[in-house]
């Protein structure tokens, strides 16, 4: 196979088959001699190595592949066993009624407001936003002087 | 009538006394009790300046102040007269409280409504926002520390100003002062929101520091008008939210300053506002269940909370200082039995 090789190394370059049928033929003992040969298979030893290396990083990576959709798959099943958990607890008992569409106002929220708007006033120096107590009242019965009022004096 | 030197000596003696503790002023004695008070020190000469002429003061003024609270707003002009620790301010026509009158002398604070003809009497506050701005710099309170920037102000009012920065967490302005470094008046303040928001201003449009001023500037007489004092602020706003008048035990170093009813989704609360040397606490009391855990969350870690029951209603107590033991404060609330009627002024 090597002597083939070698063989058909040294021959001139850019010469086409039909050439080379030919002057085979004119030189028969160079033909014979190659009749002589075995039909030469082009090597896959090649490619049987590379098959094998395949084959064996395939058999490497197969159990991480299983290790990942047991993962996934467990994840699956506990994220799902959670839902329904949480649904189960958030869901309404019997007679509860819960208004759709409605939005609760945070009273904690109005409570930390209240607690801010006490210590802002505070700090601006003016009214604190007190509200009166009383039930509102007719207008108090006083006299009120105006600017022209006081014009006279 | 005669008296011997001695008894004269003697009286003379415990007269002084009495006048060095109230600092010649009659404390409000309502629930909570008076707190003392500190001599306060700032590191910055022009609020240390302001800090010390709030009892010299003496001017005429108009001022505009915005008050912002979520979607509302409360904008007012006021005329101020001041003498010392005496003021009044009046709202003018057009202002969001419009018609109500408030004095403070003998620190006291006399509120008016022209509404409901009555008059709320609480107690007066002129130098608890510098003292909370001391607590807020020497670090002792809840939140960060406040650092202070002093730059020129310009002029409002038509008086040059210093501009005071108030900031926590490097370069977040939480209030701005603009003083006369003359005559030490704050002349305009503001204040944020930990989000930058402005949430109030004051400002004043007009200072007159040689206004001739009358002693009944600082009087408060409407004949007819009925006179609520704090305590029986409480057991009212406690009757319209139909719970228990709930305050804390006299003789605590926290003085009740203000009684107000706030809206939660099923009904009224009672929310009171204390003040002490040690920073602020508010207690609400409520028919309406308040998740503990929800408002710790919102409150975040400036503010101190607790949540619990008693007698069919839910406490909620929330404070900015360290100091505060709310565990401590919860065993000191009683059910404040008042006077429920209020009396007419003669």
């Amino acid at each position: 196979m090597k002597n083939t090789d070698k063989n058909l190394n040294e021959l001139p370059t850019g010469i086409t088959e039909e050439e080379l049928e030919k002057k085979l033929e004119e030189t028969a003992s160079i033909g014979k001699l190659v009749q002589l040969q075995e039909d030469d298979e082009p090597s896959m030893i090649w490619r049987a190595s590379l098959n094998q290396k395949l084959i064996e990083m395939s058999v490497q990576s197969a159990p991480k592949k299983v290790a990942f959709f047991r993962t996934w798959r467990f994840g699956m099943v506990a994220g799902l066993a959670a839902g329904c958990l949480a649904i189960a607890i958030v869901l309404p008992r019997k007679n509860t009624i819960v208004p759709s569409g409605v939005s609760v106002p945070a009273n904690e929220s109005v409570i930390l407001a209240a607690h801010s708007h006490a210590d802002f006033t505070l700090g601006l120096g003016t009214t604190d936003g007190a509200q009166a107590i009383n039930s509102p009242t007719s207008e108090v019965n006083t006299v009120e002087w105006t600017e022209a009022d006081l014009t006279i004096l | 009538m005669r008296l011997k030197p001695l008894t004269f000596i003697l009286v003379t003696c415990l007269v002084a006394t009495s006048f060095a503790q109230f600092g010649g002023e009659r404390r409000p004695q309502g629930p909570g009790g008076p707190p003392g008070r500190e001599k306060l020190r700032f590191s910055e000469p022009i609020l240390q300046k302001a800090f010390e002429v709030q009892n010299q003061l003496k001017f005429f003024g108009v001022r505009k102040s915005v008050i912002r609270l979520g979607d509302s707003e409360r904008r007012n002009t006021e005329r101020v007269w001041r003498e010392g620790m005496n003021q009044r301010v009046e709202f003018e026509r057009g202002s969001s409280d419009e018609g109500q009158v408030i004095v403070l002398k003998g620190g006291q604070k006399w509120h008016y409504f022209k509404s409901t003809n009555e008059i709320q009497v609480k107690p007066a506050r002129f130098e608890d926002p510098l003292r909370r701005l001391a607590m807020m710099l020497s670090g002792r309170g809840r939140g960060p520390k406040a650092e202070i920037e002093v730059a020129d102000g310009g002029n409002i009012a038509k008086i040059k100003t210093k501009l005071v920065k108030v900031l926590v967490n490097q370069n977040s302005v939480i209030m701005k002062m603009w003083i006369d470094p003359n005559s030490g008046l704050i002349l305009k303040r503001e204040i944020f929101d930990p989000t930058g928001r402005l949430v109030g201003s004051s400002e004043f449009t007009k200072v007159d520091f040689s206004a001739n001023l009358d002693k009944s500037d600082f009087e408060l007489r409407v004949p007819g008008a009925s006179i609520v004092p704090i305590g029986e602020m409480i057991s009212r706003t406690a009757k319209k939210a139909g719970v228990p008048a709930f305050v804390l035990k006299p003789g605590m170093d926290l003085e009740l300053d203000s009684v107000r009813l706030v809206k939660l989704d099923s009904g009224d609360a009672v929310f009171q506002s204390y003040i002490s040397e040690r920073g602020r606490l508010s207690l609400v009391v409520s028919k309406t269940k308040i998740d503990a855990r929800r408002l710790k969350s919102m409150a975040g870690k400036n503010n101190a909370t607790a949540v619990f029951e008693m007698k069919g209603v839910w406490i909620t107590l929330i404070t900015d200082s360290p100091q505060h033991d709310l565990d401590r404060i919860r065993d000191m609330i009683i059910e404040f039995r008042g006077n429920m009627q209020s009396r007419p002024r003669n």
